[in-house]
């Protein structure tokens, strides 16, 4: 009887074990799952970070990256090899792809897909059809002529300090106002100018316009900030601007934007008005040096003269 | 002849009556000899007045440097006195004096008296003191020097001085000071006003005139018309009620105004309200959010919201913008970066295709495309960036909102169904006085959600089973489910390239005996068996299966679809046990989806 009762126990426990076993799961993903670029140009470098995901990292995986992209396939590069390890315990393994345009390619479209392969790196358990996990990344790449385009994503302007008189002139504040663009052509771009019309705190009057078109430029097809630095002789105070940001002649963005401009002093050295980027004291020092080496230059071909 | 001698005989009765006197009296000094009698003498000697030299008032009290009422008017003169005899400074209001008996001082008439001084040596200087009191601003004097005579004590003649420094000398009297007030409560950085009531009633030489000076503290030093820390306004030289005023600071709360009204002399006024404070208050006013300062952001502050942690929220995305406040970005009296005047800020994200009401209540979440702060699961983390509040004078500061995004949350791209519209924030920030923004919405600063491409496997292995030689195994079932924000399709691979598709050897070797990977079917529609209708063979080479998993829309639920597996164990196959690997690569569904 008693041990009737023990393998009862026992069956009870072996059927219990295969329906409480968890069914395993295994899930993988890629962010974006695409390279799409309309506006390459010939001898364009373009580069793409995708993210290759996985749901339940417990073991080394090896990748495989194969490409299949016709007449465009020796066009990429992977930063990590077409192989590389998954390794066990990261979730998230970002791959850069380098598209790199022949200079002498046709203009033209060129589509084709990417598969990601992946597979344990221990050997497949015997008796068993396992099931290996992958993803395609859709290609899509048009090489086209110059192509100068942008879209502005954002725009933001940090405090700044007065402008004041020095020995030699007058130093303006300057107002740094930052545009984040998105390059969509395959040639640097950067706005053509961007324009203040700057009111007093209770916004009833203009009390400067100012514009600028030196902007620095974003290589194509990235996302970066374009600062364009505006002189201003405005005295500390809060201020509102309009603000226009030109795509050549067109405005492409503009709005109200805050100023909040400091005394002299208030904010950190490394923030404080420049001319040429170089702040005073430096401009100073090189000023001196560069008095003493005429001098010297001077006295040096004196002495020749006399010889 | 006659003529001659008439003229010249009273000549000569002058010269002889001239003779005779000097010739007597020398006989007198030749005959000094007393006789034998004597004779007693006696003289007394009368008691002489001083002589009093020039009276002055030290300092000089006049029209343009009247003594403040009841500070001293001191007066100092010399005197010698020709008996030797000590001598007092007497000044009087009327030119009377009585000289003082028994050595004692003078006198002037009743209730006449300035002062008098003590007795003092022949040729020294003698002071006395009066305290300048009374209604009169100018007020003549006379002084006397009398001696101090045993007896007969006398006086001179009384003299009032000259210039400045001589009589009368003058009084100046407080201003009247009744009424202080500013005009708050006032906004940052406008004009606060102090008024008075005050005026002064001196007239002599000059009318006076009151000043008003506002002081940050109650602090005020008269004789230089300086508040020690610091002034807020001053009105100067009005005849009366100065008035003054000064830009407010931007912090709101009450602050220090303490008045002081002086005269063109420098007196102070007393008493209520003099010195004291009328605690101006700066008022709190509403912040604002610039709606062009909204962005919203990925994890790495660069290009589309990118999603990477598949059935799950991804963290970090981030929305920045900028609130401005005129109190200033700092409380009265705080540490800029550490009491902020704004002290909370949270943030609305959801997909342009709704309204900003349409995701502003904890009933609107919806991880696809709404995920308003008034949800209780979902926890924006909010904070103002260190290092943007420089001081009391910055009005403004930038803020950041960290949030996470769960795995199926619309894409906007192209190609997706919502490619027309992107992903927005509205912003509400409140500062310390609970005075908010309003909700505001982004304008340009929107952004893009990117595809994922996501799924899992709820099997990783297809068990056939036991399968008999010339026999087919039961359908077998992979599942999809869709855990990125994607529908899906698959691509369908297995076996060597060298058409291996399960092997009795290591696998992908396959040495031994070994199933033909075509010999394995897969079909989107269950019980068709293998070979049945809509099945394909399993390839080396991936082809794709048009599995159209629906992209998942409920976060705990997520979308499905399954491929049913069928193998096929041709006749006089080897008995074994058998390894295969088939692939499965998930792509995005592109009818629905796009490339």
């Amino acid at each position: 009887m008693v041990w009737k009762k023990i393998n009862l126990i026992l069956i009870t426990f072996l059927l219990l074990a295969f329906v409480i076993a968890p069914t395993a799961k295994a899930g993988f993903g890629i962010s974006p799952p695409y390279i799409d670029n309309e506006n390459l140009g010939q001898g364009s470098h373009y580069e793409k970070k995708i993210t290759l995901v996985r749901g339940d990292p417990v073991e080394d995986w090896k990748v495989e990256v194969i490409t299949n992209v016709p007449k465009a396939d020796d066009w990429i590069t992977i930063d990590k090899g077409k192989e590389f390890i998954m390794p066990a315990g990261a979730q998230q393994v970002p791959i850069i792809f380098s598209i790199d345009v022949p200079k002498n390619a046709k203009f033209g479209e060129y589509k084709g897909s990417i598969r990601i392969k992946t597979s344990p790196v221990r050997a497949p358990e015997q008796g068993t059809v396992s099931i290996l996990l992958g993803g395609q990344i859709d290609v899509n790449l048009t090489v086209a002529k110059d192509i100068f385009d942008f879209k502005i994503k954002g725009i933001k302007v940090s405090d700044l300090e007065e402008g004041y008189k020095a020995w030699w002139g007058y130093v303006p504040g300057i107002i740094k106002f930052s545009m984040q663009t998105e390059n969509l052509g395959n040639i640097k771009a950067a706005p053509s100018k961007v324009k203040f019309e700057i009111y007093g705190e209770d916004k009833s009057n203009i009390v400067e316009t100012i514009e600028t078109s030196k902007i620095g430029k974003v290589e194509p097809f990235k996302t970066d900030w374009a600062v364009a630095e505006l002189k201003t002789k405005l005295k500390a105070g809060s201020y509102w601007a309009q603000y226009k940001i030109f795509k050549k002649d067109e405005v492409v963005s503009s709005g109200e934007i805050h100023l909040s401009i400091m005394p002299k002093g208030t904010i950190t050295a490394g923030q404080q008005n420049k001319i040429f980027d170089l702040n005073s004291k430096i401009l100073l020092i090189i000023g001196i040096a560069v008095i003493i080496l005429i001098g010297i230059a001077g006295l040096i071909l004196k002495k020749k003269k006399k010889k | 002849m006659a003529k001659i001698i008439k003229k010249s005989f009273p000549w000569f009765l002058i010269l002889s009556l001239i003779v005779a006197v000097v010739f007597s009296f020398n006989l007198n000094f030749k005959n000094s000899e007393v006789k034998a009698d004597s004779a007693d003498t006696s003289v007394t000697v009368g008691n002489t007045a001083p002589s009093l030299g020039t009276p002055a008032e030290n300092p000089a009290s006049y029209g343009a440097s009247p003594t403040n009422i009841g500070a001293n008017v001191t007066f100092e003169s010399t005197s010698t006195d020709p008996n030797s005899d000590n001598w007092y400074l007497a000044v009087c209001k009327t030119d009377v004096i009585n000289p003082g008996t028994g050595g004692g001082a003078p006198t002037c008439d009743t209730s006449s008296t300035w002062c008098v001084s003590g007795s003092t040596v022949s040729g020294a200087k003698a002071t006395c003191v009066t305290a300048a009191s009374g209604a009169a601003e100018s007020n003549a004097w006379f002084a006397f020097a009398c001696d101090a005579a045993s007896s007969s004590q006398a006086c001179s003649a009384s003299s009032q001085g000259s210039s400045d420094s001589g009589s009368p000398f003058k009084v100046n009297h407080v201003p009247a000071f009744t009424v202080y007030a500013d005009d708050g409560p006032k906004a940052p950085a406008t004009t606060m006003t102090w008024t008075t009531t005050a005026s002064d009633s001196d007239t002599d030489t000059a009318n006076d005139t009151v000043s008003l000076y506002v002081c940050k503290s109650n602090a005020f030093v008269a004789s230089t018309l300086t508040c020690t820390d610091g002034a807020w306004c001053s009105d100067t030289g009005k005849s009366s009620n100065p008035t003054c005023g000064a830009t407010t600071l931007r912090p709101d709360g009450d602050y220090a105004a303490y008045g002081f009204v002086v005269d063109s002399h420098g007196l102070e006024a007393s008493g209520s309200p003099h010195a004291t404070d009328s605690t101006p208050t700066v008022s709190n006013v509403a912040p604002s959010i610039t709606a062009s300062t909204i962005s919203v952001l990925d994890t790495d502050e660069a290009g589309n919201m990118t999603l990477t942690t598949e059935q799950a929220e991804t963290t970090g995305f981030k929305v920045k913008f900028t609130v401005v406040d005129a109190n200033s970005c700092v409380t009265k009296g705080g540490t800029p970066g550490t009491d902020n005047e704004i002290a909370s800020a949270f943030i609305n994200l959801r997909m342009s295709e709704k309204a900003t009401t349409a995701c502003d209540e904890s009933g609107d979440y919806n991880a696809n495309d709404c995920y308003p702060d008034a949800y209780a699961s979902w926890n924006p983390t909010c904070t103002q960036d260190a290092d943007t509040c420089t001081g009391a004078t910055d009005t403004d500061a930038a803020w950041t909102c960290t949030f996470p995004i769960q795995y199926h949350a619309d894409a906007t791209v192209t190609g997706a169904p919502k490619a027309s519209y992107n992903w927005v924030a509205a912003v509400k920030a409140t500062d310390d006085d609970a005075a908010d923004t309003g909700l505001v919405d982004s304008t340009t600063g929107s952004n893009e959600m990117d595809k994922f491409m996501s799924y899992d496997l709820t099997t990783a292995t297809i068990v056939y089973g036991t399968v008999s030689a010339n026999g087919d195994s039961a359908e077998k079932t992979t599942t999809i489910e869709a855990t990125g924000n994607v529908g899906l399709d698959e691509n369908i691979s297995g076996g060597t390239s060298g058409s291996k598709g399960l092997c009795t050897g290591s696998y992908p070797t396959c040495s031994g005996s070994y199933i033909a990977t075509d010999q394995q079917n897969y079909n989107l529609t269950t019980g068709q068996g293998f070979g049945g209708t809509g099945h394909a063979d399993l390839a080396y080479t991936p082809a794709e299966a048009e599995l159209n998993c629906a992209k998942t829309t409920t976060t705990g639920s997520p979308a499905t679809a399954n491929t049913y597996w069928y193998l096929h164990v041709p006749a006089g196959q080897a008995a074994g046990s058998y390894t295969g690997q088939n692939t499965i690569e998930g792509k995005i569904n592109n009818e629905s989806f796009g490339s």
